[in-house]
């Protein structure tokens, strides 16, 4: 099966200072990697979760991926056709939608949800005879009453507004789905709503998902794959299940190792990981997890690893990858233990 | 599948009127509105409300005190002056409100290409609006009177072509600050069109500051109608006008205060009304203030 | 200064142009030095309300009934310079976002040495060596640089840890962490939670967190009362709530977390229904709506507060004692 996405070595630059600083400085300024030598594919019909903290240049990627940032270097693919121009990326766009973070802010303030709901099929000029008809059986299709069509988008609890975002972004009936943090700042009662809704849908309609998010726990039973990130750069990709049983990179299993359980009974009280993610402006040397990686050896710091393939379906970058999950908890309760003494 | 009820019927119904009420809510804003109101009114039915012609000339009856037969005197023509202030309602608000929506119109236009379109382009804008702006006002009128001549139409084109760009730099402002937003990005992955995403999306949302500043320019707009008419700059005679008026009772102030204190009370009272209306829209409008929806 | 708190039968309603809103009703807590009591809900569960009126930071539409001992003290009904002073000194507060905490124009040292107002018995120089010694403690290696920073130049999870030493510097008897680190990532996340439980250990105040997230609640507390639309409906041990809780909300609540699921799950478990309209309460209990087992009296009668042990007890018409 050829992939639906394929994104080769993609890089996302950003220069620092305006226009007079370049004028002025006779040198080059440095420019720094947001993004750096990402490669990823996504298949047709299957759920990929980008997962990375702040900062790690989750979001960029799926503008990118868009065309909503430029991309420095690098090849994105869409059903076979190379996307270069902006004429690729808007043929690209018909067949690919985007649900934003912020649900309420994604819809345009004045225009009732109704409008809001057709106005994909108007723009890209479907006939479409009766509007409010048409936008009543999205809001079915989403479990919401009709009786919406006339609300306002400030009038929508954050759950409501997710499943209108959801309404919207598959009423072009798209082949990929972007969906950024599309759970955050919802209640654990009613996030679940949101992903079943879309399961739903996405069985339905078939389409592929990437979910950006840095919400592990929820992750873990909507996705099929993994891609990890830190720092503008993937370090681990695989399936979601294998990823959570035996991650191969040590970011990995510090993220995973994180996440505080809902259970007193299993606290944890080893802190997997200290410090802070650097910045894209300071990248650390060598391996740019060396600063915080509880596993570090000298030659982390100097040289950097390649991202090389490790098992079946599995990608790392790191120098030592984790062998076994038995492994990862030795060495790092050796690793915290030494740290204490 | 899972659906979500409905929530229980707000008061949705009561909700249609509720704009208004709000606005009256404050004393200042509902006396403003009532100033405004009768000001309208008055222009509109100026020849029906004045007792005489306001153009009408009797040299014998010229700078009489108020009596019953002319309430507010005669001027040094003999004309009524109710009735000329009464006509000039019609003068002074027809200036303030043509070219205070032209000005308002252009700004927008303006401000919103300046704000959403490329960077060239609103540099280039930018610097035409500081432009017009550095001119002083009178100096510019001076220039464009001695081309058009002196007049209503000349007044209008003075006034909007010189308080335009400060409104296009406020839509601008505006409209940088919600370029990136969410929405507006949502909008570029539909494939939206330029025209579409700045008329549809982007007017409704910056328009709303600008109403307000249009309503407290109004005032301004006739001080400087009456300012540039005082001046013999503006409106021609007989052409009644608050500032022609003013001028009038200045030049026979020993010997008839009266006209002054009459044809200058409209003004104030116009600039009352249209401020605080501006004030109390700006307060109904602003976000920040919306503590009435429940969360 | 140590000593515990008690609410009781703390009810709290704002009148908004819309009727007046009964966003806390009936709530008994109580709190003992030394103890960390974690309080969990949803939005819209009065979490919010209730750290307020702890803080004795309400609004001013807002009408209290009932009562909330500190120390011997009702701050219900103390006047406004006593209350100012009870606050300033004796309940400290750590919000959600640390960056409104902070003035953005001055540095972080400055702020930190104005904190300490009430000590008039030490200088300046005093008192920055007291900031230092509090930085190094919660984690902060180079404090005296730090100290000369403004809070823009820190991290998130810098400024949490600036905000809880500064809650601390004025040695309070009551520490009120109020979703201590739902703007942090994971990995700074687990390192604030290791914080605290650090802190806890030579501070012999009251700790209390209050967060919507069942891992921070499960890792850092002692007790725990879990909160619906304004009422606790459970209160316990935290072992009790998150292995034996009886209560059809705090059991729903718990299923939802997917967190617990080791495995994929092909539908994440959800609550059906949405939270009742709280200016006008429901009659019975306030969860019947939703509750997948509601029976007779649920709908009309208020639901008692059974004891179910010494300190575990559960608002429900289905559980007995």
């Amino acid at each position: 099966m050829t992939p639906l996405l394929e994104i080769e070595e993609l890089a996302v630059t950003f220069a620092r200072g305006g226009l007079i600083n370049r004028l002025l400085n006779p040198l080059p300024l440095p420019s720094f990697n947001i993004l750096d030598g990402v490669t990823l594919s996504v298949m047709p019909g299957e759920t990929i979760g980008l997962v990375g903290e702040s900062g790690s240049g989750k979001t960029t990627l799926a503008r990118t991926i868009l065309g909503l940032v430029r991309a420095a270097a690098g090849q994105i693919v869409f059903e076979g056709r190379d996307v270069v121009t902006q004429a690729d990326f808007r043929a690209m766009r018909r067949k690919s939608s985007m649900m934003f973070q912020d649900p309420v802010a994604s819809l345009s303030p004045r225009l009732r949800i109704g409008t809001l709901l057709t106005e994909p099929q108007i723009i890209q000029g479907r006939p479409m005879p009766d509007r409010r008809a048409a936008a009543k059986a999205l809001l079915a299709q989403v479990g919401l009453p009709a009786s919406f069509v006339d609300r306002f988008p400030h009038e929508l609890s954050g759950g409501q507004a997710r499943r209108v975002g959801v309404a919207r972004a598959l009423a072009m009936k798209p082949n990929l789905l972007l969906a950024d943090e599309p759970t955050a700042g919802l209640d654990v009662s009613v996030q679940g709503d949101v992903l079943n809704l879309v399961g739903e849908l996405q069985r339905e309609q078939g389409f592929a998902a990437m979910i950006v998010t840095h919400n592990l726990a929820m992750i873990r039973h909507v996705s099929d794959r993994l891609a990890i990130m830190y720092l503008g750069r993937l370090v681990e990709t695989g399936p979601t299940q294998e990823v959570f049983a035996a991650p191969k990179h040590p970011y990995t299993a510090t993220l995973i190792r994180s996440e505080p359980v809902p259970d007193p009974r299993q606290r944890s009280y080893h802190l997997a990981v200290s410090g802070e993610i650097p910045s894209v402006f300071r990248r650390p040397s060598g391996c740019e997890f060396h600063t915080r990686c509880p596993l570090v050896q000298p030659r982390c710091r100097l040289e950097p690893p390649a991202y090389r393939r490790a098992g079946a379906n599995r990608m790392v970058r790191c120098h030592y990858p984790l062998e076994t999950c038995d492994q990862e908890k030795e060495d790092f309760a050796r690793a915290s233990e030494n740290k204490g003494n | 599948m899972s659906s979500v009820t409905e929530a229980p019927p707000s008061s949705l119904g009561r909700q249609r009127f509720a704009p208004l009420r709000a606005l009256l809510a404050d004393p200042f804003t509902g006396a403003a509105l009532i100033l405004v109101a009768g000001f309208l009114i008055t222009a509109a039915l100026a020849p029906w409300l004045a007792p005489y012609s306001p153009t009408k000339i009797d040299v014998l009856h010229k700078l009489q005190p108020p009596s019953a037969e002319h309430w507010f005197g005669t001027d040094h023509l003999g004309r009524d002056l109710l009735s000329r202030i009464v006509f000039g309602t019609r003068t002074a608000l027809t200036i303030a409100m043509v070219s205070v929506v032209i000005a308002g119109a252009i700004g927008l236009l303006l401000g919103l290409i300046a704000g959403y379109g490329p960077r060239w382009l609103d540099a280039l804008l930018v610097l035409t609006f500081d432009s017009l702006n550095s001119l002083p006002m009178i100096m510019f009128a001076l220039a464009i009177i001695t081309v058009l001549g002196a007049g209503t139409s000349t007044l209008i084109i003075v006034i909007a072509a010189t308080s335009f760009p400060s409104y296009a730099r406020l839509i601008r402002a505006q409209t940088l600050a919600l370029k990136n937003s969410d929405y507006i990005l949502a909008e570029r992955l539909l494939d939206a069109g330029t025209v579409r995403i700045i008329f549809v999306h982007l007017l409704p949302n910056v328009v709303g500051p600008l109403i307000i500043l249009l309503s407290m320019d109004i005032p301004v707009v006739i001080m400087v109608e009456a300012g540039l008419s005082f001046l013999g700059l503006g409106v021609r005679p007989p052409t009644p006008s608050w500032g022609s008026i003013l001028y009038d009772g200045y030049t026979s102030i020993r010997s008839a205060p009266f006209m002054v204190i009459f044809g200058g009370f409209p003004l104030v009272l116009a600039t009352l009304g249209f401020t605080f209306l501006g004030e109390g829209l700006r307060d109904y409008l602003d976000p920040r203030l919306k503590l009435r929806r429940p969360a | 200064m140590t000593g515990s708190l008690a609410a009781r039968d703390l009810s709290v309603r704002y009148e908004t142009l819309h009727g007046s809103v009964q966003a806390l009703r009936h709530v008994d807590i109580e709190a003992h030095p030394g103890e960390v009591i974690g309080i969990v809900g949803e939005s819209g569960c009065g979490k919010s309300t209730l750290v307020t009126a702890l803080a004795n930071l309400l609004p001013a539409n807002a009408r209290v009934e009932g009562s909330i001992v500190y120390h011997g003290v009702d701050l219900v009904n103390l006047d406004a310079h006593r209350r100012r002073l009870l606050r300033g000194d004796e309940i400290a507060l750590v919000s959600q976002d640390p960056m409104t905490a902070f003035n953005p124009v001055l540095t972080i040292g400055d702020q930190l040495v104005d904190f300490q107002h009430h000590r008039k018995d030490l200088d300046r120089s005093q008192k920055k060596a007291r900031i230092a010694a509090m930085l190094t403690r919660v984690g902060i290696s180079d404090a005296e640089q730090r100290m000369k920073s403004y809070p823009h130049e820190l991290s998130g999870g810098m400024r949490q840890r600036m905000a809880i030493a500064a809650a601390l510097l004025t040695d309070p008897g009551l520490l009120i962490a109020d979703e201590p680190t739902t703007a942090l990532d994971v990995t700074m996340e687990a390192q604030i939670i290791h914080l605290l439980r650090e802190l806890r250990r030579e501070y012999n105040g009251i700790i209390i967190v209050v967060s919507h997230h069942l891992g921070v609640i499960a890792e850092l507390c002692d007790r725990v009362y879990v909160m619906y639309a304004g009422e606790v409906v459970e209160g316990g041990e935290v072992d009790a709530i998150f292995h034996d809780a009886h209560h059809p909300y705090t059991r729903a609540l718990l299923a939802c977390d997917p967190a617990r699921f080791p495995d994929r799950l092909e539908r994440l478990p959800t609550i059906p229904g949405t939270l009742p309209n709280l200016t006008e309460p429901p009659a019975g209990c306030i969860y019947a709506s939703r509750c997948e087992r509601t029976l007779e009296p649920c709908r009309n009668v208020v639901p008692p507060c059974v004891k179910l042990s010494a300190c575990h007890i559960a608002r429900c018409h289905g559980v007995c004692g």
